[in-house]
């Protein structure tokens, strides 16, 4: 059987590794979409990048959940990462379609990361 | 289906955009169980969520 | 690996709920229900953690398992702070994958 999964992931600190690990799935070949919520993806990555291919490569995606980000958040998802964008009905649609669904690591942090987190 | 909505978190149970995922999701016709974790401590709190997860089709733990 | 319908999978990437997952092992335990873990990322910093032990010792070398490349992404040497774990125990996210087509229940910490 070839399960379908979604993560969820809402905290910075965990989106390159729960992308890393949707890609774990993938590459098991399992659909894997993940959902990033509120967050600005990492600075770009040549690592990163090749992820995110490998897992549209396996017919998973990359959504961003705009209707969570602001303007400069949304901006910065969808053209500089290309995320495909999503809205929280498409998340219902996904969460009852997959068979697992993964909330990944912690909730999102109130307050900006400071710039010792560079 | 029946889900099972698991919080880990104080904030994922107060989190807006969780509750109106999980509105929409019991708007579709499925029945939704919530559980606590933040707030388990004992014995049988825990039995319970094991009772729960097996009575479950599908799982959600939020962060 | 066939499926076990009485198997819970336990998949653990948040790094602050060691004591719910004791409780949890114990309940499943209590029920007659088996358990399968893998830590990942900053979970697996609960090497460290007292109770990691515990639930180590309570779950068969098999079912319980770390992500050996988050271990040494966290700046662990995975020889040297092996807490216990044996090389089948520090595993890859495949592990992960094995878990899900293994169990009958799913939860993730």
């Amino acid at each position: 059987m070839s399960y379908k999964v979604c993560f969820l992931i809402a905290n910075r600190i965990y989106i390159s590794d729960g992308l890393r690990s949707a890609l774990g799935l993938a590459v098991e070949n399992m659909y894997s979409y993940s959902y990033i919520f509120y967050q600005k993806m990492p600075a770009k990555s040549e690592y990163m990048e090749e992820n995110l291919a490998w897992i549209r490569d396996m017919e998973g995606e990359v959504y961003a959940v705009t209707e969570t980000m602001d303007e400069e958040t949304k901006k910065f998802n969808l053209e500089d990462w290309e995320l495909v964008e999503a809205t929280l009905d498409d998340v219902v649609e996904k969460i009852l379609e997959c068979d697992l669904v993964v909330g990944y690591g912690l909730p999102a942090q109130k307050v900006q990361a400071p710039p010792q987190c560079a | 289906m029946k889900i099972l909505c698991v919080y880990r978190h104080k904030v994922s149970k107060e989190n807006e955009d969780i509750k109106k995922i999980v509105e929409k999701i019991k708007a579709k016709g499925h029945e939704v169980v919530e559980f606590d974790l933040f707030a388990a401590k004992t014995d049988d709190d825990f039995d319970r969520l094991i009772d729960l997860i097996w009575e479950a089709d599908k799982t959600i733990s939020w962060w | 690996m066939s499926k076990d319908p009485d198997k819970l999978g336990i998949f653990v990437t948040s790094p602050v709920h060691i004591n719910e997952l004791l409780k949890i092992v114990e309940a499943a335990y209590r029920k007659g229900k088996k358990v399968k873990i893998f830590y990942t990322y900053k979970a697996t910093h609960l090497t460290y953690h007292p109770i990691f032990e515990t639930i180590r010792k309570m779950v068969p070398e098999e079912d319980l398992a770390i992500c050996v490349a988050a271990y040494s992404c966290e700046g662990y040497e995975p020889e040297y702070h092996n807490q216990g774990l044996t090389e089948k125990q520090m595993r890859t996210q495949a592990y992960h994958g094995e878990l899900i087509e293994e169990v009958g229940k799913y939860l993730v910490l």
